[in-house]
């Protein structure tokens, strides 16, 4: 058999694309993890920052769902 | 397919075993030589900022393309790309026009599914940007927007990005995905984007305390790093990081706080400072903010004196000749500090004081796209 000669580094990233290429296994493979970030709001010179905001960040384990929450909402 | 996919496998695992060696991931510690200690006082102003900055100069946003909620912005070379919400990419040039945009989501292998962060490499003329859904980097050019290639990050799983000198450095701040237990640490360095190299900062309960915060900072050619809940500020180079300030906050979080697991919504209103951020540097006035009471504390101090300029969270009430409008600065351009001013922050001030709008300022409307403000600094020696 002939030998094909690859970058060590290429060869890698040839072989990831082939096994774990997610441009289409992303959204159904994956689960959603919630995660918190601060509110701001401008005031004009001022930032009011009393709440904070769930959001959905991906996690490989797809049985873990998750529910946005705006800032001031309920938590 | 199938039967392609296997034979490929036969042919090159071995190949991979016997040929390819995996660079060793080093854990190396952050050098505390040199850092500059501040101490910020507990008395929190009300009051406005007093003559110490002044608007310098601002560019409109051209209305060709509608910017969201801005993510993140860099101004390189006369470029000013900003990243929205939406996400998209958009790049202006210094007259505020449109030079393109990258706005490709999709499932196709030249596009992305959610555009977490971006950066700029000044050496090859890329913009990086990286889908955290994907898991990808994908490379544009500088000067066009045009797609270049895309490289897999399938080996981390980070929340936020940052490049600096040709090298990458991305934010672990979490345990979402398998692989990151090898990764217990919150800042990773990677020379090419394709295996990490050297971990920095072991994680503790902040990791496993679910509360995210911008991390990276971008100072023209020196890129800042606050680790969340944390009050040192790093200097990141390729060649290891450095501690340039240690912040200290007037009644802290405690760590305790944080290993207790206090519930997210009692943080902002539970009289602790957190959350230090917009760690910007323009000349010898070193700009930050943090968090307490339910405000975002603006803090101005000079590195050369050391003192304070102004500590405080409503930095302008009522417009000025000299200082019309502000928000929370957003970077260093040029040695003077810049900020995205939305256009109904500006028609609110205005409306106030129509006779400190002049030019373009007495123009914008509602529905128009920020604008890009720079701010000066006075010398008061």
């Amino acid at each position: 058999m002939e030998i094909i000669s690859l970058d060590c580094e290429d060869f890698i990233a040839a072989l990831a694309q082939l096994e774990d290429g997610c441009d289409e296994c992303h959204l159904d493979n994956y689960g959603r993890e919630p995660r918190t970030e601060r509110c701001m709001l401008d005031l004009g010179g001022g930032m009011f920052t009393s709440s904070v905001k769930r959001i959905c960040k991906i996690t490989a384990d797809a049985s873990r769902t998750c529910t946005p929450v705006e800032c001031g909402g309920y938590f | 397919m199938h039967i392609v996919r296997y034979l490929l496998w036969i042919a090159f695992v071995p190949g991979i075993t016997f040929s390819c060696v995996k660079k060793e991931t080093i854990r190396q510690e952050a050098d505390f030589s040199s850092v500059k200690r501040i101490d910020v006082p507990p008395d929190i102003t009300r009051d406005e900022i007093q003559d110490i900055i002044e608007l310098d100069s601002y560019i409109p946003l051209s209305n060709e393309t509608l910017v969201g909620q801005v993510e993140k912005t860099i101004i390189h070379d006369d470029r000013i790309c900003i990243l929205d919400n939406e996400p998209k990419i958009i790049c202006f040039n210094m007259k505020g026009k449109v030079m393109f945009k990258i706005d490709d989501r999709g499932a196709g292998p030249t596009e992305y599914q959610n555009l977490k962060d971006f950066a700029i490499d000044r050496y090859s003329e890329r913009i990086i940007a990286f889908d955290d859904e994907k898991r990808k980097l994908s490379f544009y050019d500088l000067r066009t927007g045009k797609y270049l290639s895309s490289i897999p990050t399938l080996y981390m799983a980070p929340t936020e990005m940052g490049f600096i000198d040709g090298a990458f450095f991305f934010k672990n701040m979490d345990m979402r995905f398998d692989v990151q237990k090898e990764h217990q640490f919150y800042l990773l360095h990677s020379e090419s984007g394709k295996q990490i190299d050297t971990m920095y900062l072991p994680h503790d309960a902040v990791a496993d305390f679910n509360f995210d915060m911008k991390s990276f900072f971008y100072n023209e050619d020196k890129l800042l790093f606050v680790r969340p809940f944390d009050n040192i500020v790093y200097a990141l180079q390729k060649a290891g990081i450095k501690a340039a300030y240690e912040i200290n906050l007037p009644n802290r979080l405690p760590m305790k706080m944080i290993e207790e697991k206090i519930r997210h919504i009692e943080i902002p209103n539970s009289g602790y400072a957190y959350g230090i951020g917009d760690v910007y540097v323009a000349g010898k006035i070193l700009y930050f903010t943090f968090s307490k009471d339910g405000f975002v504390v603006s803090t101005f101090f000079d590195l050369s004196t050391n003192t304070f300029l102004y500590n405080g969270s409503r930095v302008l009430a009522n417009a000025r000749e000299n200082l019309p409008v502000y928000s929370l600065m957003n970077g260093v351009y040029d040695g003077k500090f810049f900020a995205l001013i939305p256009a109904s922050s500006i028609i609110e001030k205005r409306t106030a004081h129509p006779e400190f709008f002049h030019g373009e300022l007495s123009k914008i409307k509602e529905e128009d796209n920020d604008v890009l403000v720079f701010f000066t600094v006075k010398d008061l020696q």
